[in-house]
């Protein structure tokens, strides 16, 4: 299901900006509803694929799906590095949580998982509504 | 919202990026130093379309007459400022086909 744009926060909008334009894509119109851990959340449908050797991963990213229930604090770091990469400063902040532009609530730019890929860091991307009502 | 809510919305948050949007104009082959900036507008055609105007700003008529627009314009369609566009757009619902894409030129000097 294709998502409106408007019920996401400037901040968030901004940065889903910057990464299309990394990317040369609209992020926006890869958007889909889907459920993470049995909540509605926005899933990003498009695969935000990082060179490996970037964060050390070379050869690695053929079982990086595993490393979340196999190794999470190693898990837990990547997620926080790809996190600066793609939706940070790209030195050591991941511009993670994004308040309401009304209202209370804010949303939360969620690294679920990775995905199984030659050479290549895949993050699994959602974006997760708290407080808000999809 | 009703397309003339959404087209001064839009035109906000394009305004908000006009740094970003000259820069990338700046870079273009066609741009030399006169360039001193563009100005937004947006209205909406007779047939209801979407219309985003973007007027360019020169320092000297020389630059303002070299300028052929048709040549910026098949330019910018394969600049970034067209995914910047675009990008802006769909958070209104629309896509670059929903825009009626307008370029001008101005000579921001008064004596001419």
């Amino acid at each position: 299901m294709a998502v409106n744009v408007r019920i996401l926060p400037k901040s968030l909008k901004d940065i889903l900006k910057t990464v299309g334009k990394n990317f040369g894509e609209n992020i926006n119109t890869y958007l889909v509803e889907e459920e993470l851990d049995g909540k509605k959340a926005i899933k990003i449908d498009f695969d935000l694929s990082v060179n490996a050797s970037m964060f050390d991963m070379d050869d690695k990213t053929s079982s990086i799906s595993k490393l979340k229930n196999d190794d999470s604090q190693n898990f837990k770091e990547l997620v926080n590095s790809v996190g600066i990469h793609l939706f940070g400063d790209n030195v050591s902040v991941f511009y993670k949580e994004h308040q309401a532009d009304k209202g209370d609530g804010h949303w939360e730019v969620v690294i679920d998982n990775f995905k199984d890929d030659d050479m290549w860091v895949t993050p699994v991307v959602f974006l997760v509504p708290h407080g808000i009502d999809l | 919202m009703t397309l003339e809510q959404d087209s001064a919305a839009f035109l906000e948050r394009l305004e908000e990026t006009t740094e970003e949007v000259e820069g990338i104009i700046a870079k273009l082959d066609l741009i030399d130093n006169a360039f001193a900036g563009c100005t937004f507008y947006t209205d909406i055609s007779s047939t209801h379309h979407f219309r985003l105007n973007v007027w360019l700003g020169f320092e000297n008529e020389k630059s303002f007459k070299r300028l052929d627009l048709s040549k910026l314009r098949t330019l910018i369609l394969q600049s970034p400022l067209k995914l910047h566009i675009e990008i802006l757009a769909s958070e209104y619902g629309w896509s670059w086909n929903d825009i009626e894409f307008v370029l001008e030129k101005y000579i921001i000097d008064d004596e001419i």
